[in-house]
């Protein structure tokens, strides 16, 4: 309940706040009169309307889908690798989607704006699904377990992917600035187009994960006990795995790297709320979303006219909030 | 029969570069156990106790694995994970505790074959955990971390978590160890009333004198091969003691059970 | 009983000389210690000596960029002028203006694309210089856009090359100075001279044809993230000539990230597109974006697509580029 209503506070700020100064009873007026099929007349200009409408909404909302994807993907991370460190971009997401961007980038293909996010999320499908299944080939023996060789293989196999864009990049400096300006995060350029396509993900890949809650906090107990429950872990394991890099990919590949939410958020719920799954899980979608509408929002208007790039933000305020956070609990 | 397994053997490959060697851990291994009986297996370290307990779970990989394994006459490797989980519960020698779960939600694990994937769990769910845990004396408990727990209220919640599965068959490795004397016998009076109940159970010991006392048909085991099996008097004698466990003893037959003191 | 107590030895209790080890422990902490404030200290005077070096750099620097004219006649000295200097030119700019004085260079950087007959070579690069790779050429004179005092190229002169550096102008006036160096070293006085006059004969052209009209606003777009320019960049100020003001005032950075809100609370009169190169964009791909089709300049069609290169350098092109932008405000605001 609290969490929903944080969740609202912030959506609520994040549309009616911006860099423009308009009157948010007229903002409200006008967003209620885009959802409903009939006119009411806002009292904003043409041009007004249009930041609210194609500008202000489409970001907020854009926000909210990635944030909550990027966390939920952040704790199912987590629980599959038993660590309290896996992130979103552990098997390698990040650095594939940015092979992938620089790639598109580059070979400047089809001059469509979708070749990017396109390039970006096949990259980073790619690069986790290499990592999987060079982490997971050949049977269990006793050197390696099973969660462990996931992780080395995700690491390998990001700074190998890495490697190969740094060198594209460092071949075609002309390109710097626009892989960087991906690199740090990008929510400015979002309409509706987009989030029409993300929504689809959001709900499957969300779906998935949420359906898993249980199977989660069984992996908790270890593969092996696990399996004496009845949890068929290897299917169940690349079926998370599976959704969870798929929601990162197409997070990142529309929005850049943005770090720190998919880590921060589950511990955030842990540190404050329960250590269960069930309840990991939707409230790390909940605060992952409203944290970043609320870090965009911060982005949009610290520097206005400017603009910070979101990955900046995130860190910046984020980490020292878990910080204090961290602090209290310990010392609680 | 519930569960019966047929010249079960397990062997392990080890190849170092180009010459292979395998080595067996499990031996042609028979057995037999129906509902409500209790099976305990004693044999020195190394002798594939704990093996033979993963074989009965399915958790050796194919393979290596000859002979069978059949549960109501079905060979488990046609069961379904799901289906295994709830016939079979296992509580292994060092269970993982995760320090932060609440007691209630670890032993409601147990219920995980029981639910339906897009389902939460039922009243009846709830009340077959709060069941377990009162079998084990746990209930108090239910609110705390895992982490606040001592080792013997730790291995009565892995207890209690098996419990919940309701399944027919209970494997249990190493229960007592590091237990104290009084939680000892404790906890083997609570496991050992369970066939009494219908559920069939096969754990592991080291403690011959609890063995002894406890075990209804024991089996010893040594080198991956079922050595002997009977009762405790017909199994814990001196001479038995001596060639499978290395050190000479002697034994002395009480009506309270049979003690076993080294010479 | 006695006979036992004899034998039996007892351990040493662990805490009895508990005196004589802290005192060991202590000393070793010391030790320690010492060695860590020994080497903070000397990462410390290291760092204060390096930063006064700097220190000196710098007002060098700033000697130097007061008096541009001492530069000049400072790196003539060192690299004598000669008419038959083998060139490498690691500046696109700096290649631009080599052939428009009717020199030529043996090789030039990647990035080099304008004159087309200049010798680009693929892989030999402006940012990441490669000392090898150039000295490969036996140049004398290495022409760079880079103004560090200490970089790679600093390698360069340790092998009797001279390194002429033309960083990045700030406005037309150092376009001219930076034509007149290079036709300084390269005994090509005459052709730099008419190359100047010509440039400023147009540019003064092109400032008294343009439309008369009050200050415009502009959009400038660098990439399609809304990267924009100030008026005080260079294109700011080529852009000012023609009375033209940016939109991007007050920001922290000359070249700020916008945020979209702001661009459509400015309502520019002209939106410029510097990006049609490197990211496909044109008034179409504008016209397609959510919500840009409520602005005036999309709605009118004052969307001016600039050729990046051209727009990124201070060559002399850049007075085609001033043609361009006066013919297209004749065209829409007269």
């Amino acid at each position: 309940m609290l969490a929903i209503a944080c969740l609202l506070a912030s959506l609520l700020l994040g549309v009616l706040v911006g860099p423009t100064n308009l009157n948010p009873f007229r903002v409200l007026t006008e967003i209620i009169d885009w959802v409903l099929p009939f006119s009411i007349d806002s009292g904003l200009s043409n041009i007004e309307s249009s930041i609210v409408i194609d500008i202000r909404l489409p970001r907020v909302i854009m926000a909210l889908l990635v944030g909550a994807m990027l966390a939920l993907s952040g704790s199912a991370y987590q629980g599959v690798f038993r660590n309290p460190l896996a992130e979103p971009y552990l098997l390698g997401v990040a650095a594939g989607a940015g092979l992938g961007a620089t790639i598109a980038i580059i070979t400047n293909l089809g001059e469509s704006k979708w070749s990017l996010p396109i390039f970006a999320f096949v990259g980073g499908f790619v690069a986790s699904a290499i990592s999987y299944f060079v982490g997971s080939a050949g049977k269990t023996n006793g050197r390696l377990d099973n969660t462990v060789s996931l992780i080395l293989a995700g690491v390998s196999i990001s700074s190998f992917f890495t490697a190969i864009q740094v060198y594209l990049q460092q071949a075609h400096v002309d390109t710097l600035r626009e892989v960087y300006s991906w690199v740090l995060g990008r929510f400015s350029v979002q309409g509706f187009e987009e989030i029409l396509i993300v929504l689809p993900y959001f709900f499957v890949t969300s779906f998935v994960i949420l359906l898993y809650r249980r199977v989660l906090s069984a992996f908790e107990v270890g593969e092996e006990e696990a399996y004496s429950l009845g949890v068929d872990v290897r299917t169940s394991r690349l079926i998370v795995l599976l959704a969870a890099s798929i929601s990162a990919s197409v997070a990142v590949a529309f929005t850049g790297l943005i770090g720190f939410v998919g880590i921060i958020i589950p511990h955030l719920v842990r540190l404050l709320f329960s250590n269960s799954y069930r309840v990991i899980l939707p409230l790390s979608m909940i605060l992952g979303a409203s944290f970043l509408v609320l870090a965009d929002l911060l982005a949009r208007t610290a520097v206005s006219p400017g603009e910070l790039p979101i990955g900046v933000v995130t860190a910046f305020v984020g980490a020292p909030f878990f910080v204090f956070v961290l602090y209290r609990a310990r010392t609680a | 029969m519930f569960l019966e397994t047929k010249n079960l053997s397990y062997q392990v490959n080890k190849r170092r570069f180009v010459k292979r060697s395998s080595i067996e851990i499990l031996k042609s291994v028979s057995l037999q156990i129906n509902r409500g009986q209790s099976m305990t297996i004693i044999g020195p370290n190394g002798a594939g106790k704990t093996t033979l307990l993963k074989s009965l779970l399915h958790l050796l990989p194919d393979k290596d694995t000859f002979g069978e394994v059949l549960i109501n006459g079905e060979p488990i490797s046609n069961i379904s994970k799901r289906e295994l989980g709830k016939l079979i519960s296992y509580v292994p020698q060092r269970p993982v505790l995760p320090s932060r779960m609440l007691l209630a939600d670890y032993v409601l694990l147990g219920r995980m074959a029981h639910i339906p994937p897009f389902l939460n769990e039922t009243k009846q769910d709830l009340d077959i955990v709060y069941d377990a845990l009162e079998k084990t004396s746990m209930v108090w408990a239910k609110e705390r971390m895992l982490g606040s727990l001592s080792g013997g209220e730790l291995q009565l919640a892995a207890i209690a978590r098996s419990l919940a599965t309701r399944a027919p068959l209970l494997l249990l490795d190493e229960p007592t160890a590091s237990l104290d004397l009084r939680h000892c016998y404790e906890l083997c009076d609570l496991i050992y009333s369970l066939p009494k109940e219908g559920i069939a159970v096969i754990a592991t010991m080291h403690d011959l004198a609890l063995a002894a006392r406890f075990g209804d048909e024991l089996l010893l085991m040594s080198q991956g091969e079922v050595c002997k099996r009977g009762t405790a008097s017909q199994v814990l004698t001196a001479e038995n003691i001596q060639s499978y466990y290395k050190i000479s003893v002697r034994t002395e037959v009480s009506s309270k059970g049979i003690t076993i003191l080294p010479n | 009983m006695f006979k036992n107590k004899q034998t039996f030895v007892f351990p040493p209790h662990p805490f009895s000389n508990l005196k004589a080890k802290i005192k060991k422990l202590r000393a070793k902490n010391i030790i320690v210690l010492g060695l860590l404030i020994l080497l903070i200290t000397i990462t410390f005077v290291s760092c204060n000596h390096s930063s006064s070096n700097s220190n000196i750099s710098n007002t060098n620097i700033s000697q130097a960029q007061t008096s541009e004219q001492a530069e000049v006649s400072e790196t003539v000295n060192k690299c004598d002028p000669n008419k038959n200097h083998r060139v490498v030119s690691l500046s696109p700019t700096a290649t631009e203006m080599l052939y428009e004085i009717g020199a030529a260079a043996v090789a030039v950087d990647d990035q080099s694309n304008y004159p087309t007959n200049a010798p680009s070579i693929s892989g030999l690069s402006g940012f990441q210089p490669n000392v090898e790779a150039i000295l490969e050429y036996n140049p004398n004179l290495v022409l760079t856009s880079s103004n560090r005092i200490e970089d790679e190229f600093s390698k360069l002169e340790g092998f009797d090359v001279c390194v002429l550096r033309l960083p990045a102008a700030t406005s037309l006036e150092e376009i001219y100075n930076q034509i007149k160096m290079l036709g300084d070293i390269l005994e090509r006085r005459a052709e730099a001279d008419q190359v100047i006059s010509s440039l400023k004969k147009r540019v003064a052209e092109v400032i008294v044809d343009a439309p008369e009209v009050e200050s415009l606003t502009y959009y400038y777009e660098l990439d399609p993230t809304f990267y924009s320019v100030t008026d005080n960049t260079f294109i700011g100020v080529v852009l000012g000539l023609l009375n033209l003001n940016s939109i991007a005032k007050d920001t922290e950075s000359d070249y700020p990230q916008l945020n979209p809100e702001a661009i459509f609370v400015a309502n520019p009169d002209i939106i410029i597109l510097a990006d049609t190169k490197c990211c496909a964009q044109n008034a179409k791909t504008v016209s397609e974006r959510q919500g840009w089709q409520n602005l005036d300049a999309v709605k009118q069609g004052k969307i001016l697509e600039l050729d990046d290169d051209i727009a990124s350098r201070w060559s002399p092109r850049i007075v085609n580029l001033m043609e361009g932008i006066r013919d297209f405000l004749n065209e829409n605001f007269k």
